[in-house]
């Protein structure tokens, strides 16, 4: 839980879609000189590409709330229990 | 008592008589012998119930046909739920209370019948639960459209945490799970689970939970049916997606969760988009973007040529001034012809007076002309040498003469 990482794929994956729903929403609103309306094209293409790009090479984070941590915070109940595990059934 | 009758049991004499107590202990002895009777469990309605001060329990059970007398003595578990006509599960054995020659059923243990008294307990809290607006439509949150941390609260052994895994990861690779294992059975499963809602609220930046387990009995769903189970739910930051046995089970954690998935595998397909749907919104997107785009240039082409093609509609509009052009033209070569004629008038006037001031008329106040020798008007001295001959015309008349002298002003016309 502590050592998590970088921001998910999905996060990055939001934020150029909504900048690619952003460009979508100019360019339909229109009144874009050519000039304005191509280097929207442009960027919008490039945000297609990327969002491609994160739902292609993305991959599933497991993450399992350790006992210890649950521990720190008073949360766990005893050491009977089945959380104890080791790791590798949940691959 | 058996050795005695065994020894009489090939005569043809009359028979022994044996006493009651003979009989009864016979009896008693065995039914004890039965291992059968000696563990039994029934289950049944309880009638003629009473709860005398010894503590002891008096009852009988039957079903529809038959009747067996029971007593439980102060010492069973279970009496809370003996009262005429109550169903229950008892357990003990069956032996013979000699004193009134009863065959009796001695319960050590008492429990509800379980459908039908989990069932009503089941109802009253539901309701009690609904009353206080644990339920209502109104509290319920929306789902996160794309969310980056998912909370699992499952077993974390068997097939449930696996089908959730594997449905994201075909589906929806983006996201993280925080797998907050729990116990989903027995009695320690309602105090895990709300453990383990503790400790998702206090975690941060997930998005979504999903509390999940898979089919099972009734009894074996049942912690999610505890009231500190619906109240985890309820108190959890995020929105709450439940998936508990089957679809046909609905547990109170079900009506508390924000959103309820009739499975743990639909709690995961519910839980976020499919990446090839978002691929296809993406998709959708750059051709939007490629037809707009498309469409500009096609309008600006078109805005140019409706330029020139208006520019061309306008070449009519200029009759106006060309007209006015046409006129002033128009008045302009009147008024030069205007001029002209005045010109020639005032030009008649001119050759009018010229002739008034015609050399006839000069000559007649006392101009002469003189001629040269051919007869030309003669305009200077230097035209004459002594000796030439010279003429001189009047008004009326001429005279020939001879030059005798010739004096120059201008030495160098000479």
């Amino acid at each position: 839980m502590t050592d998590t990482p970088a921001k998910p794929a999905a996060k990055s994956f939001e934020n150029s879609f909504s900048q690619l729903e952003d460009v979508v929403r100019k360019l339909e609103a229109g009144g874009l000189s050519l000039d304005d309306a191509t280097k929207l094209f442009e960027s919008g293409m490039k945000l297609a590409t990327k969002c491609n790009e994160i739902l292609s090479s993305s991959e599933l984070k497991i993450t399992r709330l350790q006992a210890n941590f649950a521990e720190q915070m008073n949360l766990v109940p005893g050491p009977e229990d089945d959380f104890d595990d080791p790791e590798d059934e949940d691959a | 008592m058996t050795g005695n009758y065994d020894s009489q049991e090939d005569t043809s004499g009359p028979q022994t008589a044996y006493t009651v107590t003979a009989v009864s202990e016979y009896l008693k002895a065995s039914l004890e012998s039965d291992p059968r009777l000696a563990d039994l469990t029934v289950v049944g309605e309880v009638s003629g119930y009473r709860n005398p001060s010894s503590g002891h329990h008096y009852f009988a059970l039957r079903d529809d046909q038959s009747v067996i007398r029971c007593v439980m003595f102060r010492s069973g578990r279970g009496g809370q739920f003996l009262g005429d006509g109550s169903q229950v599960i008892c357990h003990g054995r069956i032996s013979m209370y000699t004193a009134r020659g009863d065959l009796q059923y001695y319960v050590d243990q008492v429990e509800p019948d379980g459908v039908g008294a989990l069932q009503q307990a089941y109802e009253e809290m539901r309701k009690r639960l609904e009353a206080e607006g644990l339920f209502d439509q109104g509290r319920k949150r929306p789902l996160p459209e794309l969310p980056s941390r998912i909370a699992v609260i499952t077993s974390p052994t068997g097939a449930v945490i696996q089908d959730i895994l594997n449905v994201l990861t075909r589906r929806y690779p983006l996201a993280e799970i925080i797998l907050i294992p729990t116990s989903v059975q027995g009695e320690k499963a309602a105090p895990e689970i709300v453990k383990a809602f503790q400790a998702l609220n206090a975690l941060d930046d997930i998005d979504v939970a999903i509390v999940a387990r898979g089919g099972g009995s009734l009894e074996d769903l049942w912690s999610f049916n505890e009231e500190i189970v619906a109240r985890a739910i309820f108190a959890s930051n995020v929105p709450v997606i439940s998936a508990i046995g089957h679809e046909t089970d609905t547990t109170i954690a079900d009506y508390v969760a924000d959103k309820r998935a009739p499975t743990p595998s639909a709690a995961a397909e519910i839980v976020a988009p499919d990446a090839r749907d978002l691929g296809g919104y993406v998709a959708g997107y750059a051709a939007r973007i490629d037809e707009i785009i498309g469409r500009n240039v096609r309008d600006s082409r078109s805005q140019f040529e409706m330029a020139v093609d208006r520019m061309n509609l306008r070449i009519p509009d200029t009759k106006l001034p060309r007209q006015r052009i046409d006129d002033l033209l128009t008045r302009a070569q009147l008024a030069g012809q205007r001029l002209v004629e005045s010109s020639k008038q005032r030009l008649a006037t001119v050759e009018a007076s010229l002739n008034a001031l015609g050399p006839a008329k000069i000559l007649g106040r006392g101009y002469t002309i003189t001629r040269l020798g051919d007869g030309s008007a003669a305009t200077s001295a230097s035209q004459f040498a002594t000796g030439d001959k010279l003429g001189v015309t009047f008004g009326d008349g001429s005279v020939e003469t001879t030059v005798d002298e010739v004096e120059s002003r201008n030495a160098t016309d000479s």
